[in-house]
């Protein structure tokens, strides 16, 4: 753990000095290079041999996406004779990207999802605003405008194309449930409460999340936004000021109160979202909250008892029925500068991922919510039936709360930190919001 | 000795032995049978022999973190820098151990600053030479940041172990008309192979497992990457697979281990022979 934090820290005040110098590099021009000046530059291009991608996604072995990636890749190269120089990087992306970027060696296209580091790219001038290439290339007809939207940032600009979407609903045991005597999945805060007791009381784990990662960090926000609107909501985790909004504090009073009525399992604090995936999967807990991306990870069993829902609101919320998230900012593709100069082949390699077939080859095979408008239903069948219930019957039970990525920025990690701390047993909601808010500082 | 011979203290020194050798097992217990599981076995039972023996989970991880050219990577730039240091560690040391001028003095306690600057405070300036030498994201500038990363407390150790060497030794073999460097890589250099061997030691395993400086100045691109930055592509966002993850871990780990092994039975048969000669 202590090593863990070491490089977290060593990675966060690295790459925090490498984007400054990126910023300051960038200087003298522009801060974000709009797309219709970049696609100016198409009719100059020279004969392009090879682009470069750094990609987040993997295509080497036997890993989930390979087949989808490699049919996309393999169709490009066919049809314009361009090779593809294909860097897999693993979580360390970021870091590796503005390193590059320092060194004028960027890739053309980046591969990876629109969270924290990857929020402040366009800003510091490393990829160019794509608003009028969507329109150019026919993307407006193929994307979906809420995913666009998800991708505009606050000066309107769009940071790149949007490709993978998600669902995140709660997830229940319904077999467990039953076992403590529960018929039906927990729609209130007080009906939450009851079935924890009665978990408890049967032996069983109620809740499980990753307390000390991303994944407890978005229950956490889903908490603190149940009595704010979404106008509210967006403008506290884009400024932050926790302590100051009266309904946030609500959220997080009401956060407090389920923790300390039991509903996560014991020890929550050390979870993360490998370790809750596993407790869900073995029937150790009854309850989680996982993205779509968890579903192909399910037995054929335990996606059987799987109800999929809200997380339940308390009276007197925002909303009226539990509360889901849904995004669309999964993975996306980001062109770099350099990219810009390669224009014509790098919309021909981003072009490859929009086709149907491989469209529909993610659906099946990898569990993605796509943030295309196609219709996916055939593919449904061979994925697995958990994402079929979360892009159907699912719609109708929840409500969608606020997806916090896009406002929170470059505050995601801060604020990771900051809501892992909710979790520890005794944490009082005023020290809570407070660690929060200097997540902002 | 028989059993009843041995008195409470031996028993309890024992007994303290084996715990301790057994508390140092434990995690290369969990971590070569974690390598042999799937992610429900290891998080579930994660003490327990696999219920279903995953061996695959050696050629997947060999596979998807493409970890045959990482090992050759990490094995050019440790090798490299080792050789690279000791030519430089070797004679410097031999220097200052014999000086007794104040230059001497002075350079051994700048080597000293050395350990006063934290090595994250060097990343982005190591990064912007890298840059302007051109040399961004090639093996050799990793090699030559390692050797100077490693200099300082080298040259220290070695000098101080090189001290411990009787200065009449150099002076008779002055008499006998031996000049300085015939000096140093006849007498010093044997006298002092177990500090050589520490040094070796110590730098392979902080070339071999250094990672942030690795990521940002060569880069996850896999005819470049070391294998401290293969094993994280391993690690995905929302689902990591530890099985893989865990095997390719035991993999990076064989290098380290024969080396120690190696070079520990020259350790000792320094030390034998430095007593003889001594």
């Amino acid at each position: 753990m202590n090593q863990d934090r070491k490089k977290m820290l060593f990675t966060s005040v690295a790459s925090a000095l490498v984007l400054t110098l990126v910023g300051c590099a960038g200087s003298g021009s522009p801060t974000s290079e709009s797309s219709s000046s970049a696609g100016g530059d198409q009719s100059s291009e020279s004969k392009v041999s090879e682009i470069n991608v750094l990609s987040l996604y993997k295509k080497t072995g036997d890993v989930p996406e390979g087949a989808a990636i490699n049919l996309a890749v393999d169709s490009f190269i066919s049809s314009t004779g361009v090779s593809v120089n294909f860097t897999e990087a693993g979580e360390n992306l970021g870091e590796e990207f503005e390193a590059t970027v320092l060194a004028g060696q960027e890739a053309d296209v980046v591969i990876v999802n629109l969270f924290d580091k990857s929020s402040g790219w366009l800003d510091a001038g490393a990829t160019i605003a794509v608003n009028d290439l969507i329109a150019e290339w026919g993307l407006d007809s193929v994307i979906k405008e809420s995913a666009i939207k998800e991708w505009t940032n606050s000066s309107g600009e769009v940071q790149g194309f949007p490709f993978q979407g998600f669902t995140w609903p709660v997830w229940y045991n319904m077999d467990l449930l039953a076992k403590a005597g529960i018929t039906a999945a927990p729609q209130t805060m007080d009906q939450l409460i009851e079935a924890t007791d009665a978990l408890r009381a049967a032996g069983i784990g109620p809740m499980v999340v990753g307390g000390n990662d991303w994944s407890g960090n978005k229950l956490w926000l889903q908490f603190a936004q149940m009595f704010m609107d979404k106008t509210e909501a967006a403008d506290v985790y884009s400024n932050g000021g926790f302590c100051a909004s009266p309904n946030a504090m609500k959220g997080i009073s009401e956060f407090v109160k389920a923790r300390d009525a039991g509903v996560f399992v014991d020890g929550v604090e050390g979870y993360t979202a490998d370790t809750m995936n596993a407790a869900y999967y073995a029937q150790d807990a009854a309850i989680m909250p996982a993205g779509s991306w968890a579903m192909s990870g399910a037995e054929p069993e335990i996606a059987a008892v799987t109800e999929l829902g809200g997380l339940p609101v308390p009276s007197g919320a925002a909303y009226t029925k539990p509360t889901a998230y849904e995004g669309f900012t999964g993975v996306g593709f980001f062109i770099t500068k350099k990219g810009a100069q390669k224009l014509s082949a790098v919309k021909d390699f981003i072009l490859s991922f929009y086709q149907p077939d491989v469209i529909g080859k993610f659906v099946a095979e990898v569990n993605v919510v796509p943030a295309t408008t196609n219709d996916i239903s055939e593919y449904l069948a061979a994925a697995s039936p958990l994402l079929g219930e979360a892009v159907s019957t699912m719609q109708t039970k929840v409500e969608f709360a606020l997806m916090p990525d896009v406002y929170v920025g470059t505050h995601g990690d801060a604020l990771t930190r900051a809501s892992a701390l909710a979790y520890g047993p005794g944490v009082s909601a005023d020290q809570i919001c407070k660690a929060a808010d200097q997540a902002y500082n | 000795m028989k059993f009843s011979q041995l008195s409470g203290g031996r028993l309890g020194a024992g007994a303290l032995v084996w715990a301790y050798g057994l508390l140092l097992a434990i995690p290369i217990y969990f971590l070569v049978v974690s390598s042999l599981k799937g992610n429900l076995d290891i998080f579930n039972d994660p003490f327990g022999l696999p219920k279903e023996w995953l061996f695959e989970n050696y050629s997947e991880a060999w596979e998807r973190a493409v970890l045959g050219k990482a090992l050759v990577n990490s094995a050019f730039v440790s090798i490299a820098a080792e050789i690279i240091t000791l030519a430089l560690v070797i004679p410097a040391s031999y220097g200052l151990a014999r000086s007794r001028s104040r230059l001497s003095l002075l350079i051994e306690r700048i080597f000293a600053l050395g350990f006063l600057i934290p090595a994250f405070a060097t990343l982005v300036p190591v990064l912007l030479l890298s840059i302007q030498l051109g040399l961004f994201q090639r093996r050799e500038f990793l090699t030559m940041f390692m050797v100077a990363s490693t200099l300082s407390l080298s040259v220290i150790l070695l000098t101080q172990f090189m001290r411990t060497i009787p200065a009449e030794l150099e002076e008779s073999a002055m008499i006998d008309g031996l000049n300085r460097f015939r000096i140093m890589w006849h007498i010093y250099l044997p006298l002092s192979l177990p500090g050589v061997s520490m040094i070796v030691i110590l730098n392979f395993l902080a070339y071999w497992n250094e990672f942030l400086f690795s990521l940002v100045l060569v880069g996850s691109n896999a005819d470049n990457r070391t294998v401290q930055v293969a094993l994280p592509t391993l690690i995905d966002q929302t689902k990591t697979e530890f099985g893989p993850l865990l095997a390719a871990t035991v993999i990076t780990l064989i290098p380290v281990y024969i080396l120690y092994i190696v070079l520990n039975r020259r350790l000792e048969n320094a030390l034998t022979a430095g007593a003889v000669k001594g």
